[in-house]
């Protein structure tokens, strides 16, 4: 039970006992008829009884597995792919069905609730955890610690959780990299306003000399003014760290005019696929020479098989390939580090390095190759 | 010229381009026991005009006897011209008039690489279809419709160079280098279409997975003859062969 007393004194000279001559009314100007010069002093007392018994928890977070590191350049694979697990008990004698809710302060906008999950009558689940992260994520500069807070809900009509508990997180950098090659993709932003200027300026300023290429050697050329401009433009930095941990967006590696070799492999990347051209990444990781890890990219020209010859007299200087729209066509490799030798020179040290050790050592079926697709245009 | 030993490697773990599940390539990286690439391939007979072009260069160069070649050099005889090659001081290799042959090709590969390079083959083509957890990267450019200007460079391909390769593909099978020929044949039977109605090169596919015991692929390869238009000595050979193979199973 709750009691509540209050008293309400108004200090104003207006006569407050209810009651005054007709000249002073007509006179004031009243605008409100709970409040004016004319309401009188108020006592108020206000008692509120709960009925209710004592609310039971239903479902408790009995331990919690997250992954604990988060790297911001995954910001959108982290809304669907599970961060970590929160383990739930069923502490009630029937079936329930629950809700989990994770989220971390500053960094998003709201909790991400996960779907309805049931659990039978003094059972544990394991409930995966996805997050979606605010563009906030993408502003951490340097690594930091930050609490991720999980509530369990078993009650869909009520606000209250059933239980919570904290986590800690490291974020990273939003340069900083796993080293998974499969993730590199998400550094490639195609949609950077400085990749597409970059693109179109130059694509623009040999339009004459592009429009003379046939069409079917069209993206071919438009790779290689694109690549060329880039080698004048651009310095690769030899990275004698061999830092697989920190990769420069394209916006920034174009900004500050050079980078390493993922760096470079990513910004050629980004501009091949703003202008539509599917790429993929070649990651290279030789099992004898495992600090001699690198990778170089390979585009989709779009021409057929039939017509590789156009490229080159030599098959060794291109890779045939089906894309994600199931149609084999040719592909070329590309050494970016290689850049301020030209396309020419770079494309013949992506086919070398291509040839040795995809078809030469075999290094895509044992496993030290890998091909990584960025996708393809439509 | 310099030849570099290639050391051999020893399948580890199998990490695929796209489409082998991890259970398909832990089992065949298991088995693999390594690959024989043929260290030292030297020259020593050449009649007429014979070429090497070096890895990934475009000209051709002309060969002489003593030349010692690379695992990424090609060979390429023309008319009435021949050349022989010893491949580690012991296998000679003659090479007749306009064939070409990859010299990467001149080595044997154990069953299970082959394997793996046939399963790529056939996944080479299946379109990428991604978990719904893997996001595409999203593209500013976005085209629609038919490029009407396709197909304006079609037959570019030169149909002699795909005859000279397949000629030195024969001479892989001639030299019991069966997985290299079968690999190679199955490309350019993909690269160069017209080269899948010489029927005796795919029966000779067919007779090198036998040979090599892979009759399940040896018999699917009968059985894609079967369809093709075949003479009727041709026709009873493919049907002999299929009864065979299915009785040994």
């Amino acid at each position: 039970m709750k009691l509540d007393l209050s008293y309400l004194k108004f200090f104003s000279e207006t006569d407050r006992r209810g009651s005054a001559n007709v000249s002073t009314f007509q006179s004031s100007d009243i605008t409100s008829v709970e409040y004016n010069p004319f309401t009188g002093d108020r006592l108020s007392m206000t008692a509120r009884v709960n009925l209710g018994g004592i609310r039971t928890t239903l479902a408790q977070i009995e331990r919690v597995d997250l992954n604990g590191e988060i790297f911001p350049a995954l910001q959108p694979v982290y809304a669907y792919r599970p961060l970590g697990r929160a383990l739930v008990r069923n502490a009630a004698k029937k079936k329930i069905e629950v809700k989990l809710s994770f989220f971390v302060d500053n960094l998003m906008d709201s909790p991400t609730e996960t779907k309805p999950y049931e659990i039978q009558a003094g059972d544990t689940l394991g409930i995966p955890i996805c997050a979606v992260f605010s563009d906030s994520i993408r502003s951490v500069r340097t690594l930091s610690i930050r609490n991720a807070e999980l509530t369990v809900a078993a009650r869909a009509d009520e606000a209250d959780s059933d239980d919570r508990r904290q986590s800690r997180m490291l974020i990273h950098g939003r340069n900083d990299w796993n080293g998974d090659m499969n993730l590199l993709r998400y550094f490639v932003t195609p949609d950077d306003s400085e990749v597409i200027r970059f693109t179109r300026t130059y694509l623009n300023h040999y339009k004459v000399l592009l429009d003379t290429v046939p069409a079917v050697l069209s993206n071919f050329a438009r790779a290689r003014v694109i690549f060329n401009e880039f080698a004048v433009q651009l310095l690769y930095v030899n990275d004698p760290k061999k830092s697989e941990d920190f990769v420069q967006y394209p916006g920034e590696t174009l900004r500050l005019r050079g980078g390493d070799c993922d760096d470079m492999s990513v910004c050629y990347s980004a501009l091949l696929a703003s202008m539509g051209l599917s790429t993929a990444f070649i990651d290279v990781v030789p099992p004898d020479h495992t600090e001699d890890a690198h990778v170089y990219l390979m585009f989709d020209t779009g021409i057929s098989p039939g017509d590789a010859s156009l490229l080159s007299d030599n098959p060794k200087r291109y890779v045939i390939r089906g894309n994600d729209r199931g149609v084999e066509s040719v592909w070329v490799p590309v050494e970016s580090t290689a850049i301020t030798k030209g396309f020419e020179e770079a494309w013949k040290a992506g086919a070398q390095e291509y040839y040795n050790d995809v078809e030469v050592k075999l290094g895509l079926i044992k496993g030290w190759v890998h091909v990584v697709d960025l996708g393809t245009v439509n | 010229m310099n030849n570099e030993k290639q050391p051999q490697k020893k399948g580890v773990h199998i990490m695929n381009e796209k489409g082998l599940t991890p259970a398909v390539c832990c089992t065949l990286a298991f088995l693999t026991a390594g690959t024989i690439l043929r260290a030292d391939i030297k020259v020593t007979a050449v009649k007429g005009s014979v070429y090497v072009r070096h890895n990934v260069q475009e000209q051709w160069v002309s060969v002489s006897p003593g030349d010692l070649l690379k695992p990424d050099d090609s060979m390429k005889s023309g008319r009435k011209s021949s050349a022989t090659v010893l491949i580690d001081d012991k296998t000679a290799v003659i090479m007749p008039e306009q064939a070409i042959i990859d010299m990467a090709d001149l080595r044997t590969l154990t069953k299970e690489e082959l394997l793996l390079k046939l399963a790529m083959e056939r996944i080479r083509s299946v379109p990428d279809k991604s978990g719904d957890d893997e996001l595409s990267i999203p593209r500013t450019t976005t085209i629609h419709g038919s490029n009407m200007d396709q197909h304006a460079a079609a037959g570019a391909v030169d149909p002699e160079m795909g005859t000279m390769r397949m000629k030195g593909t024969e001479v892989l099978f001639g030299n019991g280098f069966y997985e290299t020929g079968i690999l190679k044949a199955k490309e350019l039977f993909r690269l160069y279409p017209d080269l899948s109605s010489r029927i005796n090169d795919r029966l000779m596919v067919a007779k090198a997975l036998e040979a090599l015991r892979l009759k399940g692929e040896a018999m699917e390869e009968y059985i894609q003859l079967g369809k093709a238009q075949l003479t009727d000595e041709q026709r009873t050979a493919v049907t002999k062969r299929l009864e065979l193979l299915k009785g040994e199973r």
